[in-house]
């Protein structure tokens, strides 16, 4: 026994999910180790089977998916699948801590931090020290808060706070950073890359964001349905990729790098209706189709002698060219959104004015497509509704005509008229989405975070397909993100949003070259590249000085 | 992950294929429910041609238990066929649920609907008018109408009808009110789809299940409703068959003569029973659409 014992220890794992008749193999052999001190990152884009490893680790698998478990997986010398229920969570309690996604969900709404945090360890003082030790400002007084009174960023220093009442040896992290502002996102891989230095804990990273993964993992193990297709070292895996999964998703990851001439490449060639578009670079004219002037939004609540005010968009004035694409970019809370509906019309401005040049209007895509199709209708009946409301009088054939040309034009195939949103994936439902808003082409078609659900092999194509039809359709485009490199990309001109001002606007490579405003350098600096976090060891071209966080 | 479901090439076939996929798709306690509750509906509107007697006509010996010749389930006290009653009164008890519950879900659905969709004052009004109804005690304000227009069939059916729609206004405006929070509903108002169709097309759909679930569920209540008004002598009046007042009337001889208040209860037991697996299925067959 002169090796130390590795803090986990899988050896081929096979997990099978059963919902009614269908089996699912969600891992099928999954054998890996992750040593004292160490950060290891599982790669995987959705359904790769990323997110079942790190549940089986903490022997976490919904019984309702009624798992079978085969295989071997250790945490420190304890065997995890062969125990009963009971000793499990003994197991669990001692040696592992959790970070979920979603802090909100993990923690209780009815109760105070100082109380959830009480329920792990009793001493005050302790508590307080753990609140310190990630980073919470004036612990004291957070103690007496509910969770929703806490922003993304702190709640999920608290869920890691939770996870470290008991002293763990591993933390499992299932994208703990997914759905916080890259600001933040940095300082909690700070957080976690610290508290490895002053704990010495063991952290297995689930993420789909190879930028992620970089800036924070010793190795990374890159999965692709249910193996792990490639393993080892930061730097030789995304210097060096060896399987051709790995460059593909390498390939489609969007920094500040990514050419912005040609589209971007896919994982999987999912996208190849994506050919280039014969109009390059697109036409821009000089007469606007938006123009937003002094427009302001306030948001008001509460009864009339104690009204709150909540001024989300605070003078915004904005033009949009015929045939040109703007990014809106900035964080939660920066009034991006707002601005976005105010110029579709599902909302009306407290002041200012804003006009849409035209007769067919504006179309917008929806962050999450799924729940913009209506669950009933078909595909046919939802693209046919748009054509009849836009084009009185139009027969039958016409429209089925105009569908299947436009599904062929979003990279669908005809059929798909016939089927209802739920029995499409992810991406096809974005391209329906997409195509419902196109098949009578408008003035402007906004976009709100259209790609921020989907896979990085998926919002690639998706960011494709809208450059495609904006050239051919001659649209303008109007795109609200959180993510610079993908604005970048889109973009002929970004406009950085912060407290419900535009603080910043110019051409989109300017503005990401040569940033002018304070909070558009700290945007651009928190963007996870490829680059990793010890430039030393670099292998990439580090493109970005002040990057890497 | 999810392929593409191929449609049926072949138009003629298309319904056989919707014959085979509800077949498929229907648990055994669905078929039950619906089966069941078909037969039953079957079986009340047959029941002159099925009853062996007048339901109101003394027709033997009085106390007879069920078992005796000429006399399946026995009968009452006044010398009433059971069985007669039975078949006669079963379908008094599903007229009038199918009646109050159709006309709760129509009045409390347009209430709803528009106080769902509208919102503001019109949403404050219709539903400060539906909590009105709501505080008084329902049974209270039903005896008052069926009193007001005299002791009949129709009068309680009034009464009950009355009290019954504000709990389906309520129900309705809270699911349309959260599927209008729905970005389909944003969607189709950028697609430039009319109010009503919006409300027919992208709305009405994700309301029915909720409702079809209540109104099964609500048969049961129902029934007792109706037997209570009549158990005070607002509903039909005395000899009159009805599943509920046969079985509170025939209480004082459940010790001597347990037959008389169980079969109806059991009757009534049986068709609320049905209903709501028959609900089930319904909304089951829904939701897989």
């Amino acid at each position: 026994m002169s090796a130390p014992v590795p803090v986990v220890d899988v050896d081929d794992l096979r997990v099978t999910l059963r919902r009614g008749a269908t089996e699912v193999e969600a891992v099928r052999g999954v054998s890996l180790q992750v040593g004292r001190g160490e950060i290891l990152g599982i790669v995987g884009e959705s359904g790769s089977g990323k997110s079942v490893l790190g549940l089986s680790l903490m022997a976490l698998l919904p019984a309702s998916a009624r798992p079978i478990v085969t295989g071997r997986i250790r945490v420190l010398g304890t065997d995890m699948v062969g125990t009963s229920a009971n000793d499990d969570r003994l197991l669990r309690k001692k040696h592992i801590g959790a970070v979920f996604q979603d802090p909100m969900t993990s923690l209780d709404p009815t109760m105070t931090i100082g109380k959830q945090l009480g329920e792990v360890t009793s001493d005050k003082r302790e508590i307080v020290k753990l609140l310190a030790d990630v980073g919470i400002a004036d612990p004291e007084t957070r103690l007496e808060a509910f969770p929703h009174q806490l922003s993304g960023g702190l709640r999920q220093r608290v869920m890691i706070a939770l996870s470290l009442a008991r002293n763990p040896s591993l933390i499992i992290a299932d994208e703990p950073t997914t759905a916080l502002d890259v600001t933040v996102q940095a300082q909690i891989l700070d957080l976690l890359l610290e508290l490895r230095e002053t704990r010495g804990c063991s952290v297995v990273f689930v993420t789909h964001d190879l930028g992620v993964a970089a800036q924070i993992c010793d190795r990374i193990a890159v999965m692709y349905q249910g193996r792990i297709v490639e393993s080892g070292d930061v730097e030789a895996v995304l210097g060096q990729p060896q399987h051709d999964y790995t460059k593909g998703l390498l390939a489609s990851k969007i920094d500040l790098d990514t050419p912005r001439d040609r589209p971007v490449s896919s994982a999987h060639g999912a996208g190849s209706a994506d050919h280039l578009p014969e109009v390059w670079p697109p036409v821009v004219m000089g007469t606007p189709a938006v123009s937003v002037v002094d427009v302001h939004r306030t948001f008001s609540s509460g009864p009339i002698w104690k009204r709150r005010h909540l001024e989300a968009v605070r003078g915004v004035s904005l033009e949009i060219a015929q045939g040109e694409s703007v990014a809106l970019v900035g964080e939660s809370g920066c009034g991006k959104s707002t601005l976005l509906r105010l110029v579709a019309g599902l909302d009306s401005p407290t002041s200012g004015s804003v006009t849409v040049a035209g007769d067919v209007g504006p179309q917008m895509i929806f962050q999450d497509a799924g729940s913009s199709l209506t669950p009933w209708l078909t595909v046919g009946e939802l693209l046919g509704e748009r054509l009849r409301a836009a084009v009185p009088g139009i027969t039958r054939p016409q429209i089925d005509r105009q569908i299947a040309e436009t599904l062929e034009r979003v990279g669908l195939s005809p059929e798909v008229a016939r089927v209802r949103g739920a029995s499409l994936s992810g991406g096809q439902r974005q391209r329906v989405a997409i195509g419902r808003a196109v098949i009578v082409p408008p003035t402007v078609l906004l976009c709100d975070e259209p790609t921020s659900a989907l896979d990085v092999s998926l919002a690639a194509t998706v960011l494709n397909l809208l450059g495609r039809l904006r050239r051919e359709l001659g649209m303008s485009v109007l795109f609200v993100t959180h993510d610079l490199a993908a604005a970048r990309l889109i973009a002929d001109r970004v406009a950085v949003m912060n407290g419900g001002r535009i603080v910043e606007i110019g051409d989109a490579e300017a503005v990401c070259a040569d940033p002018q405003n304070d909070y558009t350098r700290a945007l651009l600096s928190a963007i996870p590249g490829t680059e990793l976090r010890r430039p030393t060891r670099s292998l990439t071209d580090t493109h970005n000085e002040e990057g890497g966080a | 992950m999810t392929a593409i479901e191929t449609p049926s090439t072949a138009r003629s076939s298309k319904k056989w294929a919707r014959m085979t996929e509800l077949r498929r798709h229907t648990t055994a306690v669905d078929m039950v429910g619906l089966v069941g509750l078909a037969l039953l509906v079957l079986i009340a509107l047959l029941a002159p041609m099925l009853a062996p007697y007048s339901p109101i006509l003394r027709a033997g010996e009085t106390f007879l238990p069920p078992g005796s010749p000429g006399h399946l389930l026995g009968t009452d006290g006044v010398g009433y066929d059971i069985l007669s009653r039975m078949l006669f009164g079963l379908r008094s008890s599903i007229a009038s649920a199918a009646i109050v519950i159709t006309s709760g879900v129509i009045i409390g659905g347009i209430v709803g609907v528009l106080a769902g969709s509208l919102g503001g004052w019109v949403d404050n009004g219709l539903m400060r008018l539906t909590d009105l109804f709501l505080a008084f005690p329902g049974i209270v304000i039903a005896m008052a109408v069926a009193a007001a227009l005299g002791a009949s069939f129709s009068s309680a059916l009034i009464g009950v009808a009355v009290v019954w729609w504000p709990m389906y206004a309520r129900l309705i405006r809270g699911e349309v009110r959260s599927w209008a929070a729905r970005p389909h509903l944003e969607a189709a108002i950028l697609a430039g789809v009319p109010w009503s169709r919006r409300v027919r097309r992208h709305l009405l759909p994700g309301v029915t299940s909720t409702v079809i679930v209540t109104a099964s569920l609500d048969v049961g209540g129902l029934v007792v409703a109706m037997s209570g008004l009549s158990f005070i002598g607002l509903g039909s009046p005395a000899p009159a068959p009805e599943l509920g007042s046969m079985a509170a009337q025939g209480m004082e001889y459940l010790l001597q003569f347990w037959w008389i208040p169980v079969i109806p209860g059991l009757g009534v037991l049986v068709l609320a029973l049905l209903a709501n697996l028959a609900g089930d299925a319904v909304r089951d067959l829904l939701s897989r659409r």
